[in-house]
């Protein structure tokens, strides 16, 4: 089968039918019949695009590239499709690729291929994006700033939730989301990590519960173990001591397998056969109760003995934990799981244990002599019911040295669907705020003649910062951020630094003044973070039009240059897909809508002066980005990344000349019948 | 050998634009509106479910068991229907009030010339209002209870028992069942209690075959004991000795002579060695040495050995047995034991617990055990009825008013009832757009014109409900001074009460015809009033606040949710 870009486009169109009404703050949500006849409602891509099973080749190629960009950033599934089809259209009707009846691939599609990629790993990071870095909005994140951060940080979780819900659920599955993270990170410096915890370990730190309001939902410290006390509950309710384990009674130690069968001759082999278990369980038990153990996590299955047992010593205990809870369990509190129950009768799990792996792994001396504790102290532990479902809540203790203090968001909503969608757009959430903590990384870049600036920043971070202070102008304005939300009523002030890239004087100069960063070169929490975001509303996609256009007007036009022209006008046009489906789907009672056309020019003219104007998503009107309104944000890195993701996928449809589809053998009607053994059926095949 | 391997192919999901523009969902929807609407209420009718090709039939007007009854092929009927299950199983009540409010919204809300998101805004800006209203200490459609007076008491419980006809009782059985739901309540609740109030067990036992007059509470647990002959008299009497007590034991491992204490190997025995044995003579042992603690009652969750059941007989000691899990709380609570789990460890004697007599009795030609002890709240409420399906709805009845009487400990309100409380509502509704109709354009961002379609629509939708708390169909009508609920009776204009009965005729009263009421019809000037002077001793109907609310909440969610769907994709996998 032939892969032409009409083929392509012609695949893509019913998706984008499907998803251009759930796009912006206006969207209109699509209802989901699960396999299972669940029900979902949901208006976020990456939901409806896994839900559509699509059969052809392309369209599951497509969405596997979406699925891969959603995975890393939690976000812009719609954009990419809507993108990614509105270029495929751009291409199919310009005049360099007009398909012939050759069917082998286009020579001029390999040529629109080169351009892009030229595009995309030269022009774009070393001419666009230092001229955008001029309207981006660069926070710097100090310690003693953390209300500072979380405003600026909920601003962004709204911009991506107001898309899927309405304004009161918005506002308020922002505030849980970024109440629920920063109350789980102590402090700034552990951000990172806590949201890496929280994005690992999500199903568990964030529950859905059918049956009940979003604006009841609530934010637990501590864990939820979906599990009840078989025993009675813990006595004290406070400063309660536990141990997980994790062996079995029964067999004694997990790796102990023997398919030896045992001959009982007497009466009393038969009794001591018979009490073994309970005299081992009385031993155990017996060592935990002299370490005043209160409560057993178990993997388990409780024996009646084991309970009776227990009750008895006033130990509670937690049966049937799954080995995946154990490994949640013990991120959440630095607890390992006992694997042999002869580690507690010999008091091994009193002694502190090197970790022999972290002295092999030098790199990080930190933890080179690790602590594995193996007796945890809670502030409580006790039974909560939620939503009709009993969970053991496990407080630890949140100390000040504490890097991680695990809280649980429980969201409410109707149905299971419903409070699914909640939970889903939490997670958005954490990846937003993951996208907006990277740093622009030029890594993955093609710089061609920059390589050599680009490793030398990258060795000395130190003069890389120097070149980074040269261009800082002297912070000019003092301004303040406005929370969305105005329940809290923060206001603060923080000082805005614009970067300057040179990007005022021509583009060659650029090429050797402008500031890299990569990952070697991030700097410590000792210095300054550095994050930058731009205003929603197709700010993003404007900029990079207007840009391109800009260049577009620079290239001299000779035979090598047309495919780059046209490759640039192609993404220049593409882009303007987000704010002209943003437009369509505003309403507005003032009906001051203009043509999109107009609005563009509107928009053009603005940033011949450099002024940053962006499209307001839910009346089609244009603002111009003030402190005061920005209350829609988007995280530049993650913008960069979509751009990068959906010309990648550009340049693969445009390389890709057939689909090859193997059939398994003997399977005209793709049934494959065995009924048969004789030679001369499997020969026939 | 043979074996067919299919290959199956992934088939694309069938997508669907514009549900709501679709005459079968729209269809779908309005039957289960008329369903709703037509079981709602004291003169609700009954529903007969039934699957197509047979099996059990259910009777009942309760939403709890309509619910469960019916299956539902549409999927956005089954979205109402979910979201409302899930709120019966929190709130036990309001389950109808909900979905014909859901429905009511999606059908009147004006989608063609106002954008969904708007008209979402509008309808939870409507939703906070009435949440706020409703909440407030002095809403006008709220009455304070005093929950020492127990006629006010019984009044609630009637409320809900009233609202179910298909229980079948007569006005003398309901009064009987409100007056032993209100004494199972009041004996429910603990003398004494630290930080968390745990009230003791009511249990319920169904009688079918014996008239509703045979409704009785008896202190303490009824246990079915078939093992007992029904023609012995006094079978127990070795049991009710003189003694101020009778110890128990309430044992939840099996005494059948399988154990768990055994290593999961494999082994060989001889003949000698029986590990079957071994367990019946630990089980033994542990039985002689509670029969030397005097234990008299042996309780067992799970089954017992003949040979236990012998070695009982021959001690005098009294054995149940295959209980199940269900009555192990209630029993725990009224003996005050703790569960014995095992028999091979030492049994400590303040594992027991105890009871004052042990009576048997016979119902219906059935043996039962009845356990009784006075320091425990614990009680047992006789159900009887003719049917089984009215049974199955009295027990869904008595339920839903124990509930409603544990919520009134914790917030002593109810809703002025009869549809009075939805009308009053309406009326603030209006009275605010009416008043602050340019602020409220502002903020939410849409025209007057558009907001006034909105709240009317949500208006009518609270309307509709109030209308369907009657047969008739006429003279249902809304007086401008307290926004109570009237309807005249036998067609003419003898208004002597409003619906819910808190307040008389009086000739100063102005009544506007409810139906369809608009925005500009009401006077807003001010405010509906709040009744002040309500007669003592008089029967009112009133409606759960925390279920209500709760059914509002819900409503106006789903029926967002739903106008905000543009399309349906269904996995056809």
């Amino acid at each position: 089968m032939s892969v032409t870009i009409s083929s392509c486009c012609g695949v893509l169109e019913e998706v984008c039918q499907l998803l251009e009404k759930s796009f912006g703050p206006n969207a209109l949500q699509v209802m989901i019949c699960t396999q299972t006849g669940q029900l979902l409602v949901t208006s976020d891509g990456m939901t409806i695009l896994r839900s559509i099973h699509p059969s052809h080749p392309i369209l599951r190629f497509i969405l596997a590239s979406v699925t891969s960009h959603h995975g890393f950033t939690g976000e812009g599934s719609k954009t990419f499709i809507l993108t990614l089809r509105d270029m495929l259209q751009r291409i199919e009707k310009s005049e360099l690729t007009v398909d012939t009846s050759d069917i082998h691939c286009n020579e001029t599609r390999i040529k629109l291929a080169v351009a892009l990629h030229h595009i995309q790993y030269d022009i774009i990071p070393n001419r666009i994006i230092p001229k955008i870095l001029f309207h981006a909005t660069k926070l710097e994140i100090e310690t003693n700033k953390k209300d500072v951060i979380i405003a600026e940080a909920k601003c962004l979780v709204h911009t991506g939730i107001s898309s899927k819900e309405s304004r009161v659920k918005a506002s308020e599955l922002t505030d849980l989301t970024a109440d629920w993270i920063f109350n789980s990170s102590p402090s700034v410096e552990n951000l990172k990590e806590t949201l890496e915890k929280l994005s690992d370990h999500f199903s568990y730190f964030c529950i859905d519960e059918p049956g009940g309001h979003v604006l009841d939902s609530i934010i637990i410290p501590g864990i939820l173990i979906d599990r009840n006390f078989v025993t009675t509950l813990p006595m004290k309710i406070k400063n309660i001591s536990y141990v997980i384990l994790d062996c079995d009674f029964n067999i004694g130690n997990s790796t102990d397998t023997t398919s030896a069968i045992f001959q009982i001759n007497s009466e009393l082999n038969l009794t001591m056969a018979y009490s073994w278990k309970k005299r081992l369980m009385e031993k155990v038990l017996f060592k935990l109760q002299q370490k005043n153990i209160d409560v057993l996590l178990y993997t388990g299955k409780v024996c009646d003995t084991m309970k009776q047992l227990c009750n008895d010593r006033g130990i509670a205990v937690v049966q049937y934990l799954q080995k995946e809870d154990l490994d949640f369990i013990t991120t959440a509190t630095g607890i390992s799981a006992i694997n042999d129950f002869r580690d507690i009768l010999d008091e091994t799990i009193d002694k502190t244990n090197e970790s022999h792996q972290a002295k092999e792994n030098s790199l990080n001396e930190h933890t080179a002599r690790e602590h594995i504790k193996f007796i945890g102290i809670a502030q409580t532990i006790k039974m909560l019911t939620i939503g009709g479902k009993q969970y053991v809540n496990l407080v630890p203790f949140f100390q000040h040295s504490s890097r991680f203090q695990p809280h649980t968001l429980v969201l409410y909503g109707p149905t299971k669907g419903l409070s699914k969608q909640y939970s889903t757009i939490a997670a958005g959430g954490v990846k937003t705020i993951q996208m907006w903590l990277q740093n622009i990384d030029h890594s993955e870049t093609d710089l061609g003649n920059n390589q050599k600036n680009f490793s030398q920043y990258s060795r000395n971070p130190g003069e890389c910062q120097d070149l980074f202070d040269k261009h800082l102008p002297t912070p000019e304005c003092q301004t303040t951020i406005n929370n969305p939300n105005p329940k809290h009523d923060l206001k603060n002030t923080v000082s805005r630094e614009t970067v300057f890239s040179s990007a005022n004087t021509d583009c060659s100069s650029t090429q050797n003044e402008a500031v890299y960063f990569s990952e070697n070169s991030q700097p410590q929490f000792e210095e300054l973070l550095k994050v930058y975001s731009l205003p929603g509303g197709g700010a993003f996609e404007f900029l990079v039009h207007y840009h391109l256009m800009d260049y577009i007007a620079h290239i001299s036009s000779n035979d090598g240059d047309c495919y780059l022209k046209t490759a640039c006008q192609i993404i220049a046009e593409g882009l303007l897909c987000t704010p002209r489906l943003l437009h369509r789907n505003s309403y507005s009672v003032k009906d001051t809508r203009n043509n999109f056309i107009k609005l563009q020019h509107l928009v053009m003219g603005s940033m011949r002066s450099n002024d940053l104007i962006y499209l307001d998503g839910k009346t089609g009107e244009i603002k111009q980005v003030s402190e005061n309104n920005t209350q829609v944000k988007e995280s530049l890195y993650s913008k960069i990344h979509l751009l990068n993701n959906i010309l990648t996928s550009v340049q693969q449809l445009l390389k890709i000349d057939r689909v090859v589809s193997v059939k398994s053998i003997g399977s005209k009607s793709g049934f494959i019948n065995q009924q048969s053994d004789s030679e001369s059926d499997a020969s026939s095949t | 050998m043979s074996s067919r391997v299919k290959k199956d192919k992934k088939q694309t999901s069938s997508i669907d634009f514009l549900p709501l523009h679709n005459k079968g969902t729209l269809e779908a929807v309005r039957i289960l509106r008329d369903i709703a609407r037509e079981s709602y209420g004291p003169f609700g009718k009954l529903n007969m479910v039934q699957n197509t090709i047979g099996g059990h039939v259910t009777v009942t007007s309760s939403s709890n068991r309509l619910f469960q009854a019916i299956s539902v092929s549409d999927v956005i009927v089954k979205l109402i229907t979910t979201s409302l299950q899930g709120h019966v199983a929190t709130h036990g009540d309001a389950g109808l009030w909900g979905t014909i409010m859901a429905i009511n919204l999606i059908e009147k809300s004006p989608i063609e010339n106002t954008h969904p998101h708007l008209l979402v805004d509008i309808y939870e800006m409507l939703l906070q209002y009435s949440m706020d209203f409703l909440k407030s200490p002095e809403c006008p459609a709220v009455l304070d209870i005093d929950i020492s007076d127990m006629n006010t008491m019984r009044d609630v419980i009637r409320c809900v028992v009233n609202s179910k006809p298909a229980c079948g009782l007569l006005e003398y059985e309901q009064d009987n069942i409100c007056s032993i739901i209100l004494e199972a309540f009041l004996k429910s609740i603990p003398s004494s209690c630290d930080n968390s109030l745990k009230f003791f067990s009511v249990n319920f036992v169904s009688m079918e075959g014996l008239g509703a007059n045979n409704m009785k509470l008896y202190d303490g647990v009824l246990l079915e004991a078939p093992s007992i002959p029904t023609y012995l008299k006094n079978p127990l009497s070795y049991l009710n000795l003189p003694v101020s007590e009778i110890p128990v034991a309430i044992v939840t491992t099996s005494m059948g002579g399988d154990s768990e204490d055994f290593l999961d190997i494999k082994y060989e025995s001889g003949e000698q060695t029986d590990g079957h044995a071994l367990v019946l003579d630990t089980i033994l042992k542990g039985l002689a040495n509670m029969v030397q603690s005097s234990v008299r009652v042996l309780i067992c969750q799970k089954v017992a050995h003949p040979r236990v059941k012998a070695y009982c007989t021959e001690q005098g000691v009294m054995l149940l047995d295959r209980l199940g899990i269900s009555h192990m709380e209630s029993l725990c609570q009224l003996t005050g034991a703790r569960k014995i789990s095992s028999f091979s460890s030492y049994i400590d004697e303040g594992l027991y617990g105890s009871i004052d007599s042990a009576n048997h009795l016979v119902m219906a030609g059935k043996s039962y055990v009845h356990l009784t002890r006075t320091q425990s709240g614990v009680t047992t409420v006789l159900l009887a009825g003719r049917r089984e399906e009215a049974l199955n709805e009295l027990k869904v009845v008595c339920d839903t008013a124990l509930r409603s009487l544990r919520q009134l400990l914790w917030q002593p309100k109810m809703l002025y009832g009869g549809g009075c409380w939805e009308t009053i509502l309406s009326a603030h509704i209006n009275y605010l757009i009416s008043s602050k109709m340019s602020e409220l354009t502002e903020q939410l961002g849409c025209s007057r014109h558009q907001l006034r379609q909105a709240a009317e629509a949500f208006t009518h939708s609270l309307h509709d409900i109030a209308m369907a708390t009657s047969d008739t169909k006429l003279n249902h009508k809304l007086d401008m001074k307290y926004g109570h609920h009237w309807i005249a009776e036998n067609g003419n204009d003898d208004y002597a009460s409003c619906m819910c009965g808190a307040i008389t005729r009086d000739n100063a009263l102005v009544f506007k015809m409810l139906g369809n009421l608009g925005i500009m019809d009401i006077n807003s000037d001010t405010a509906p009033e709040k009744a002040i002077d309500i007669e003592d001793g008089r029967r009112m109907l009133l409606d759960n606040l925390p279920a209500h609310l709760g059914a509002l909440l819900m409503a106006v969610n789903t029926a967002s949710a739903i106008l905000k769907i543009h399309c349906i994709v269904k996995d056809r996998n």
